[in-house]
């Protein structure tokens, strides 16, 4: 009975905006649930929080860059006093090719955007504790649906952390970006003037045995655009080569930018966290 | 009849000349300094808006979708009219357009007035027009300026999630406000944000 009022609910009251009022709900497609991998922490250690999004069949959600097209999917974690957040891993994300030949990179099924809390140190053996997540996303099909969550979880404080949900931790950890020193980067800039305009890039991995689907999600920032010209595995080898180009009168003030490198070895998804480096410097690093 | 022939056979021939010799471009043509590609397309009321009578005139073009909840967002708060009258008050002609493949005049006006839209929706079901922009995403907007230049592309604001209470800038009325001052627009492309255009093809 109580689902049901819920649902006639909004499209009663919002008559006068009916045309939006009255659709599906966000939080119908996607339903977000807390998780970290302890029931008990302890002072000073570190450990896992995160919000699993379950996403409705043929429904997506978008990654840190949502691609052409789309918002990126935003996890806040609101922290007791003295406690600090690492940034929020995102999985690699999947390619999503949209009508009109337009790129999206985002998430479907599921996934679990996570960040590693450390407690202070001087947090007190037997009270507990509360930490709260603010998740936000675009659903899209053929349209799309805004949709939220206020979600949090208390625990409690022991001497040591008591490991709890440890398994399903490890299995998103496995499909986040890993860090590498395989991949060769080769960025050639334009900057005239100081002023960085566009740069030319090239990125090589040499593979012992070749992968299947190799691809590259760059995370560009609002200051530039990214076009991806090409990407060829042949001889042992992919390269992909792409260009940049600083959106006019932006100040390209990032002197790096994430990317990722994903490929599918003996079935497997990897994918590889490949920081674009946009200074004179990088010629020297990434071999 | 043989002269009508052998034109039609050169026309023709000029145009496959002109496919085979032309190089391979990139589908959209607008860019930020260059003329603002053509148009004709009907509004809501069945009337057709072409491009070229607004010359003279400061254009906005904001590619729209009344089923997009980033759109919905814009228009329930109200912003979305509010900038768009204070605009076309002072003359500029401010151009919704939609592309969604399946939407007729008779929808953009049923929608457009649920809004509260007081000015052209046009209707580009065909897509091609949002293709030759490049248009990506709904809002997806873009400024022209007097002599049909586009002077911005982008966009609506630097406000994704809509959650920003402070420092928010508006790209458009940003540009606008540069424009009548006669300064130039001091960040004239940013990346669009919001639902995909719902393109036929």
């Amino acid at each position: 009975m109580k689902p049901m009022k819920r649902a006639i609910f909004p499209c009663f009251v919002g008559l006068w905006f009916i045309a939006f009022a009255c659709v599906a709900r966000g939080s119908d497609l996607v339903s977000a649930e807390m998780l970290s991998d302890v029931s008990a922490i302890a002072p000073g250690k570190a450990f896992n929080v995160g919000v699993k999004l379950k996403i409705a069949p043929g429904w997506h959600v978008y990654w840190v860059n949502a691609g052409d097209t789309g918002i990126p999917t935003k996890i806040t974690f609101t922290l007791p006093d003295g406690f600090t957040a690492g940034a929020v891993q995102y999985p690699v994300p999947q390619r999503i090719d949209v009508t009109g030949g337009m790129v999206s990179y985002g998430y479907s099924d599921e996934v679990l955007l996570m960040a590693t809390i450390t407690p202070p140190t001087n947090l007190k053996v037997g009270t507990s504790i509360t930490i709260g997540a603010k998740a936000s996303w675009l659903v899209c099909k053929e349209n799309c649906i805004k949709g939220d969550a206020k979600l949090e979880q208390a625990f409690k404080v022991a001497a040591v952390p008591l490991a709890d949900g440890y398994a399903e931790f490890a299995k998103w950890q496995a499909q986040l970006p890993q860090a590498t020193d395989r991949v060769k980067q080769d960025v050639q800039l334009d900057a005239a003037g100081g002023q960085f305009k566009s740069a030319s890039g090239k990125l090589i991995i040499k593979w012992d045995k070749a992968p299947d689907k190799v691809e590259w999600f760059p995370d560009a920032t609002d200051q530039m655009i990214v076009s991806t010209n090409e990407l060829k595995t042949e001889n042992g080898q992919s390269t992909v080569t792409f260009k940049i180009d600083a959106l006019p009168g932006e100040k390209v003030s990032d002197a790096v930018f994430n990317s990722v490198l994903a490929y599918t070895l003996d079935g497997r998804r990897v994918g590889l966290a490949v920081p674009i480096r946009l200074n004179s410097s990088n010629q020297s690093q990434g071999h | 009849m043989r002269r009508i022939t052998s034109l039609v056979l050169l026309a023709a021939f000029a145009v496959l000349a002109a496919a085979v010799i032309a190089p391979a471009e990139e589908k959209s043509s607008a860019a930020v300094g260059k003329s603002a590609p053509a148009f004709q397309l009907q509004d809501q009321g069945g009337k057709t808006i072409n491009l070229a009578d607004q010359s003279g005139k400061v254009v906005v073009l904001e590619w729209w979708n009344n089923e997009c909840p980033i759109d919905a967002r814009h228009y329930t708060s109200g912003e979305m009219n509010k900038l768009a009258s204070k605009w076309t008050d002072k003359g500029v002609v401010w151009l919704a357009i939609n592309s969604t493949h399946d939407k007729t005049n008779a929808d953009n006006k049923k929608a457009g007035d649920a809004w509260h839209m007081e000015r052209p929706i046009l209707n580009d079901a065909s897509g091609d027009i949002g293709h030759e922009y490049g248009a990506t995403n709904t809002p997806h907007m873009f400024v022209i300026d007097s002599s049909g230049k586009v002077v911005y592309m982008g966009a609506i604001d630097n406000n994704p999630d809509g959650d920003k209470t402070s420092g928010v800038v508006n790209y458009v009325d940003q540009a606008l406000t540069q424009l009548a001052s006669g300064t130039s627009v001091s960040q004239p492309q940013t990346r669009a944000y919001g639902c995909s255009v719902k393109y036929a093809k």
